[in-house]
């Protein structure tokens, strides 16, 4: 960071303090407590004070802090005791944890239910976590996995818990995440009598939104289920798998492995084999690329999930073949490199030859940015799917890590100047495009005093690539209609698991707040790709109207010390609210109370609350969020007060506008 | 083959290939041919051959926009890019092969690309991809989202 730039946000910070303290006695209490840092009573390990003072005097009346309890970070602090046959035995739930544990289950994102589960899995070792609604942690488990690529659980009880996690089970399926569903049943032998409450048939509720599921029914075969169970999370392209627990199962004992069927491990009932692609395939391929003047690669979220990035890297480079990636997560291949065309709408126009490589979610030609003419090829694990949706001209049926490496071996290095030179105007031609949208944005928040979303977009994206020590270390994500589609212009990812993208294909509004917190606890622990960065925050750009679906878990980050930022563009309404202009009787039902304070709620929900009005304000609240998410482990809100006519392009023209894809804002595909 | 039957047969190409949803082929006798295609947000496009001519038409490439629209005279800028000699060849449509022109006829945009040579193909892919690139990119700004909406009576939640 340059000195300048540096004194800038300091000066910055130093002006905002000053026109906060004079605003609020609360905010000048936080900062001053900020300062001499009794925010960090909450660092790991120091149980019994939370973030808000020791006392907050609000109508002269005293009352108790936030505190995190020394329950919790006792908890937190004790060892693993996994299930054994000798003593007691082991239950049907103790069996199956140990399955999770020996399969290297990456965590468990519950609410409480279920108990005989989630108790075993946090016994048998699995990093675990419980907060305030089962749809909020079943979005962390899906953006845990989004960020890493591995194997997630969620849980809640039988009835009103499971169901309300089908709308982030339905967005993990559409974005193909492995994610493992489990769900108590009531005993069987209450089936069909209603006996006392949440009775209710699990597996028809989940038809269409998973991989594969089943009610477990004998309590010996509980360990054999366990694995089917990773046998479809950790084979072919992945997806939900929803397991119910009836009482009988959970609660079985068993005290010797003979009583328990196929009581074998992973390397009997699953394979790590992987289908290699054809020497004739590959021969095919390379003729094709040679032919090509302008061939591209969509790198799907396969190449992730199979941590095939080196290899995309080298064929890349070795042939000059552009590169864009698809999914659910973003940055396997970094938006900087002279290849990449996440960036340059207007070179994907002219590629004549895409390759398709583990793209899990296949548009139909028209849905991608590419001229008729293109040719096509798909690589993908499993045959079944190759020429649907879009017609091929080669399908190669191959691990999609596997096929970048024999491509890279087999392939010659080749230059194409005109080819790169063309992407380099195209990324060149987009940048001043939404450098001008940015500059329109400025204006307008400068007129109305309120905040524009290419502002808020923006002035993030700079922050993270100027004002902080390690560029790549802070993953982001954006949520919401109108903040998905600015935010996906100026959010950059360059490396992988940098950003993940809630909305994906499903397009659901409201679980990017808790699946950016489900990445902090990937980066929180290091795992996979997010090695390396532990102790970074996330970031999220969010909406008002989504929000409301994750709000309340700012207690789960703040109990957990995940560092999150979550911005929001407050402007009063759903995003999609024009649909009401010419319905006089329908616009009550699109908008909300003006003014609305989520950052008073943040604060009494033990996080750090912030209100903005101008890019001043928001570079400044960015600044300070950030110390705090990185010294102390505290989460933040920034409430951007905008207004609901920044997206109509009569009032505030360009208005709104769907992304290329694919590209830096694509949520289809 | 007549030339009818050559552009009958590079259009239905584009159907085999997905491209198009659907298409259709009707020649009138050897100069003339009409081909219909369900494309773009499921519009149907008819194009018109006309050998004597040695011209490609569609009757409405966009339909609702006001001649006296800032639309349509955007539209017409934008048409007058795409033979900038500044567009590498395989984008630009070269203007010593063919000329293109937009007619307003009731708020229904035509459009015409003239061959100024034999080259037929030419003519046609160049015409296709034009057709394309209204759609993808032309319409890709936020000043014509909720034209988009409107005219095709689409879901704002699934454009497309």
């Amino acid at each position: 960071m340059k000195n300048s730039d540096k004194n800038h946000v300091d000066d910055s910070v130093n002006n905002a303090v000053e026109e906060n303290d004079k605003l609020s006695s609360s905010r000048r209490d936080f900062l001053r407590r900020s300062a001499a840092g009794v925010g960090a009573a909450v660092a790991v390990g120091a149980a019994g004070k939370g973030f808000a003072a020791e006392t907050a005097d609000i109508a002269n009346v005293k009352l108790p802090s936030i505190t995190i309890p020394s329950d919790i970070t006792d908890s937190l602090a004790q060892d693993a005791k996994p299930g054994k046959f000798e003593g007691r035995g082991m239950s049907g739930a103790q069996v199956f944890a140990n399955v999770c544990k020996a399969e290297n289950l990456a965590a468990l994102f519950c609410c409480p239910g279920n108990y005989t589960v989630i108790n075993a899995l946090a016994a048998a070792g699995i990093p675990s976590y419980g907060g305030r609604s089962e749809g909020a942690m079943c979005a962390m488990a899906d953006g845990f996995s989004r960020a890493t690529g591995e194997v997630v659980a969620t849980s809640g009880t039988e009835g009103p818990g499971f169901t309300n996690m089908i709308m982030n089970i339905a967005a993990a399926n559409a974005a193909r995440t492995p994610l493992l569903v489990l769900a108590s049943n009531m005993q069987i032998a209450g089936d069909d009598r209603e006996a006392f409450i949440q009775t209710g048939y699990q597996q028809p509720t989940t038809e269409g939104i998973k991989k594969y599921g089943k009610r477990l029914i004998d309590p010996s075969r509980v360990h054999e289920y366990g694995g089917h169970a990773f046998r479809q999370l950790k084979s072919g392209v992945p997806g939900p798998v929803h397991l119910d627990f009836p009482a009988e199962v959970a609660r079985a004992r068993f005290k010797d492995p003979s009583e328990l069927k196929d009581f074998y491990d992973k390397s009997k009932y699953r394979t790590e084999s992987r289908c290699y692609p054809a020497p004739s395939d590959i021969k095919q391929v390379v003729k094709l690329i040679g032919k090509s003047k302008r061939p591209l690669i969509v790198a799907g979220q396969g190449v992730f999930q199979r941590k095939g990035w080196e290899a995309l890297m080298r064929v890349a480079e070795r042939n000059q073949i552009a590169v864009a990636t698809s999914g659910p997560g973003r940055g396997y291949f970094p938006d900087e490199h002279p290849l990449c065309v996440m960036a340059a709408p207007d070179a994907l126009m002219s590629a004549d030859l895409v390759i398709f490589v583990g793209q899990y979610c296949m548009p139909s030609p028209g849905e991608y940015r590419f001229n008729p003419e293109i040719k096509a090829i798909r690589v993908h694990p499993v045959q079944e799917d190759l020429g649907r949706n879009w017609p091929l001209d080669l399908g190669v049926v191959s691990d999609e890590a596997l096929f970048l490496e024999a491509l890279a071996d087999a392939i010659g290095r080749k230059k194409r100047g005109d080819w790169v030179s063309e992407i380099g105007k195209a990324k060149q031609a987009y940048e001043t495009n939404i450098e001008e949208v940015y500059q329109l944005g400025l204006k307008y928040s400068k007129q109305t005093n309120h905040l524009h979303p290419a502002v808020i977009a923006r002035d993030a994206q700079r922050f993270l690539d100027n004002d902080i020590e390690d560029r790549l270390a802070v993953v982001t994500g954006a949520g919401g209609w109108t903040t998905g589609l600015f935010a996906g212009r100026y959010l950059r990812a360059n490396r992988p698991g940098q950003m993940i993208v809630p909305a994906y294909q499903y397009g659901a509004i409201g679980p990017d707040m808790s699946m950016m917190m489900g990445v902090s606890a990937a980066v929180q622990r290091g795992v996979g790709p997010q090695a390396g960065y532990e102790g970074a925050p996330t970031l999220c750009i969010t909406s008002d109207a989504g929000v409301a679906y994750s709000m309340f878990e700012l207690d789960t980050a703040a109990k957990y010390k995940l560092p999150t930022i979550t911005v929001i563009y407050n402007n009063n309404a759903w995003g999609v609210w024009p649909n009401a202009a010419r319905s006089a009787r329908s616009m009550h039902m699109y908008l909300f109370q003006e003014n609305l304070r989520y950052d008073k709620m943040a604060e009494g929900l033990g996080a750090n609350g912030e209100y903005v009005r101008t890019p001043e304000e928001f570079r400044a609240a960015l600044a300070r969020a950030y110390k705090l998410a990185r010294n102390e482990k505290v989460s933040s809100l920034i409430n951007c007060q905008a207004i609901k006519e920044f997206t109509s392009p009569r009032d505030y023209p360009p208005g709104i506008s769907l992304n290329a894809e694919p590209g830096t804002g694509a949520v289809a595909h | 083959m007549s030339d009818v039957a050559r552009v009958g047969d590079i259009l239905e190409e584009y159907a085999a290939r997905g491209v198009f949803r659907g298409f259709s082929r009707r020649e009138i006798g050897k100069q003339r041919g009409q081909f219909r295609v369900q494309w773009h947000r499921r519009q149907l496009f008819d194009f018109t051959y006309d050998g004597a001519k040695k011209s490609l038409r569609i009757a409405c490439v966009l339909p609702q926009v006001p001649a006296k629209s800032s639309m349509y005279k955007e539209f017409k800028a934008w048409l007058k890019t795409r033979q900038d000699d500044s567009l590498p060849d395989h984008r630009r449509c070269d203007s010593k092969k063919a000329t293109l022109k937009s007619y307003n006829r009731g708020g229904n945009i035509a459009l015409t690309l003239q061959m100024l040579d034999d080259d037929v193909e030419y003519g046609v892919r160049k015409l296709v991809g034009l057709v394309n690139e209204i759609y993808l990119e032309f319409l890709s700004s936020g000043l014509y989202f909720d034209w988009l909406i409107e005219t095709f009576d689409l879901d704002p939640d699934n454009p497309y």
